[in-house]
């Protein structure tokens, strides 16, 4: 069964190229230029995958998953973001988003994340992002829970799971984001290996 | 002048002299001559009446005798010479009394003819010792009466004797009023000479005195052109006089000058301060206003500070003056904003301490320089800066995107030129990006006061979390990384965590990329004050050359020959990062033989 996939992004020449990487045999990629297009294409067809850029004119990548967590598609999210974005981090991720890229991204690097959602997880985090993918952060959280050396990732996965799951409506956002904030260059798919140090 | 003091005083004191030996001579004298004379009276009366005395004893021993019956046995005769012995005696005494009148010569003469008669006749019946009655009766009769008038004569030396006593009284009352008359004409002498010499010396001394007092006074008030009166002698105060109106009119020259210099000095002063269309304020050491230009007059009118410095300033101003130190800032984002009639204006405050060579004159002085139109420029650049980056990035992230594909070749094969081409320009979209994003970051530095998101962290907590990143930063160079920390209790910073992990990243960076291969990087966290908490980047790589030290915070500063990619925006966005936060980077000293970048943030 061929692989369907969504690309929002309203850059052309992006998303074209974003497109033109991940389209093989087994992968039909299907192309929006806005967060109302995506809607409508994600409510006339059903996608594996979407992948979102943060920075939309209009509606912005977390407001298009807003929209679709509120209309009942639980279709894995992409969201393409920078650094500077940690609010959408969080955001997304109380929306159930798992899976970042730290733009620019590379034309592998979106071919390895379609790998890493709809592969089979190979790693104890691929098996606990997969749980927390269809929203099973209970069992996300014990893949993660008992780990002999929880790597870096793992261990800011976990910091981020337990915060979802503790949080409650009233809480306050704020307080929540600013404990997430030193873990967020760990959560991206593609995390840098220096944070863009430059010379002085 | 000290001649004719003295020629007075001389007068006066020998005056003085005069009187009282004189006085003294004389009562001396008639003391003497007064005791003389009362000596003399009382010894002449004491005589005078023990003659007398001693005539009626004999008279009452011999007239019983001789009114009685005569006897064969001669009369006993012991007394009578006993008694003709002390009258000799007494008679001696009388005419050695000293008293020298004519009539006491005449008494003491009867006397001398009485006392010698009387005795002569008793004499004979002592050694006679007649027998007849007739004889007897005669002798008493003669005894009798030569007895009464050596008696009368003895009251008659008595008063004479008394008379030289009272004479010799009044002739001392006399004398003493003659002493005290001329005493006291020697001292009324000595008063007018005395006031002589007053007046001479008021005249002369204290009046000239007295006018150069009050000239000095005059002078001291700033009348330069009061002269003292020239006396008419040329005493030596007629020079002190001279010299002192010489000096006053040379005084008065001077000022002259010195007024005119000050009142050309004060109109360019003031010149230079009206021309200067920053508002400046000059004020003493204490912090009084001295000078103010019409700018700083305007400006404290519409911020309704007026007589005062504007309380921010102010602020500052107290800072410097407790340090004693210069505020010379040249960044116009340290500026201070204002709201004047509904417009906001920025103010770079410089506060300058002048102090003269000899410090005895010092002040300070205030320039608001006005960088409303500089900052406007400046966040006129970021804004265009970050539009423009924004508006190529999206673009070029597409480009780069389309040429990463053509490289992969997965729908068709390059040929070697083809490649080399694509190659060669997605590492320019890669350069052209980074630089953007080095651009971005600049612009968001500069204005990261304002975005800024402080919340209490624990700094060892968010070094320990980005170690992972470092070491893996570090793995291809073999770098071991090493967290360190002075103690136990560090408490937690006030800081954004995206920026300050921005600023760790930097130092890690700049020391990762100056080690040598398997060098070791110390992250030391230590607390220097009670303000801060201190993060140290020790790297062993060669340090800051020596030159560049003081640049290497400066923006688009890149050590020369040192290779570095970068746009020299690293250090200088860490800088502004820092400075947001209120806390401080900097360089130290190198020590054994390793660099070290620190950050304090403050304490929350």
């Amino acid at each position: 069964m061929r692989r369907r996939l969504l690309v929002v992004q309203n850059d052309a020449t992006l998303r074209l190229g974003y497109a033109y990487a991940l389209h093989d045999p087994s992968t039909s990629v299907e192309m929006a230029a806005t967060g109302t297009e995506a809607l409508e294409k994600i409510a006339a067809t059903p996608f594996d995958a979407v992948f979102l850029d943060f920075r939309m004119p209009g509606m912005d990548g977390i407001r298009v998953i807003e929209t679709m967590r509120r209309e009942g598609y639980l279709v894995p999210a992409v969201l393409c973001s920078t650094l500077q974005h940690p609010h959408a981090t969080w955001q997304a991720l109380r929306l159930g988003v798992v899976d970042f890229l730290l733009k620019p991204v590379q034309p592998a690097e979106l071919r390895d994340m379609v790998d890493f959602i709809l592969g089979t997880p190979r790693t104890r985090l691929g098996q606990a992002m997969w749980a927390a993918r269809r929203g099973d952060l209970e069992e996300a959280l014990r893949v993660l829970e008992t780990p002999p050396e929880p790597d870096s990732a793992e261990t800011c996965w976990l910091k981020a799971l337990r915060l979802i799951r503790e949080f409650r409506p009233g809480d306050d956002h704020g307080k929540l984001e600013e404990e997430l904030r030193s873990c967020f260059p760990m959560l991206v798919f593609n995390r840098p290996v220096s944070a863009g140090g430059c010379g002085g | 002048m000290h001649l004719r003091l003295f020629y007075g005083l001389s007068i006066l004191v020998i005056l003085f002299w005069l009187a009282g030996i004189t006085a003294l001579w004389m009562m001396r004298a008639s003391t003497r001559q007064f005791d003389n004379r009362f000596e003399g009276g009382m010894r002449a009366s004491e005589s005078t009446r023990r003659i007398g005395s001693l005539v009626a004893t004999l008279n009452n021993h011999v007239l019983p005798q001789l009114a009685g019956a005569s006897s064969a046995e001669p009369p006993d005769r012991q007394i009578f010479d006993a008694i003709h012995k002390e009258l000799a005696g007494e008679l001696q005494t009388l005419r050695n009394s000293g008293l020298g009148c004519e009539r006491w010569h005449a008494a003491m003469s009867l006397m001398d003819e009485a006392v010698p008669a009387y005795l002569g006749g008793l004499e004979r019946y002592f050694r006679d010792n007649p027998g007849s009655p007739e004889e007897r009766q005669e002798l008493h009769r003669f005894a009798n009466s030569h007895a009464q008038r050596v008696a009368d004569l003895s009251n008659g030396t008595l008063s004479l004797a008394e008379a030289e006593l009272r004479d010799g009284a009044a002739e001392f009352h006399g004398e003493s009023g003659r002493t005290m008359l001329l005493a006291g004409v020697f001292i009324l002498l000595g008063t007018v000479t005395g006031i002589l010499v007053y007046f001479q010396f008021a005249r002369h001394l204290v009046d000239p005195v007295e006018g150069l007092q009050r000239s000095i006074e005059e002078i001291r008030k700033g009348n330069y052109e009061l002269a003292l009166p020239q006396p008419d002698r040329k005493t030596p105060f007629a020079r002190v006089v001279s010299a002192f109106n010489e000096m006053a009119a040379e005084l008065s020259e001077s000022r002259g000058r010195i007024d005119e210099s000050l009142r050309r000095a004060n109109i360019v002063n003031r010149a230079i301060l009206n021309a200067i269309p920053s508002p400046v304020f000059v004020l003493s050491d204490e912090g009084d206003f001295l000078q103010v230009n019409p700018a700083a007059e305007s400006l404290s009118q519409s911020l309704g500070t007026s007589g005062r410095l504007p309380t921010k300033i102010q602020h500052i101003f107290e800072q410097c003056r407790k340090n004693r130190s210069h505020y010379l800032p040249e960044d116009p984002r340290d500026a201070l904003v204002f709201r004047v009639q509904e417009e906001e204006f920025f103010y770079l405050p410089r506060i300058f301490r002048f102090d003269s060579e000899d410090h005895t004159l010092s002040g300070w002085a205030v320039l608001l320089h006005n960088v409303s139109r500089i900052r406007w420029l400046d966040e006129m650049k970021t804004s265009l800066l970050t539009t423009v980056s924004h508006e190529i990035k999206t673009p070029l992230t597409g480009i780069r995107m389309v040429l990463l594909l053509l490289l992969e070749e997965r729908s068709g094969s390059l040929d070697e030129m083809q490649r080399t081409l694509v190659g060669s320009a997605s590492a320019d979209c890669e350069r052209l990006l980074v630089t953007l994003n080095k651009l971005l970051e600049l612009s968001r530095a500069e204005s990261g006061s304002i975005h800024l998101n402080r919340i209490p962290l624990s700094l060892p907590a968010s070094v320990e979390a980005m170690r992972p990143q470092f070491e893996a930063a570090g793995s291809g160079r073999r770098l071991k990384f090493r967290i360190e920390r002075t103690g136990d209790d560090i408490p937690k910073v006030l800081a954004d965590p995206v920026r300050l992990s921005e600023v760790f990243s930097n130092l890690v960076s700049n020391a990762i990329d100056h080690s040598p291969d398997g060098g070791e990087i110390v992250l030391q966290i230590s607390k220097p004050d009670a303000e801060h908490i201190r993060l140290s980047v020790f790297d062993q790589g060669p340090g800051v050359p020596e030159g560049s030290q003081s640049r290497i915070f400066e923006r688009f500063y890149r050590v020369p020959c040192q290779g570095s990619q970068g746009l020299g925006l690293g250090l200088f966005i860490s800088r502004d990062i820092m400075i947001a936060h209120e806390g401080r980077i900097g360089l130290l000293e190198r020590s054994e033989d390793r660099t070290e970048f620190f950050i304090d943030v403050p304490i929350a």
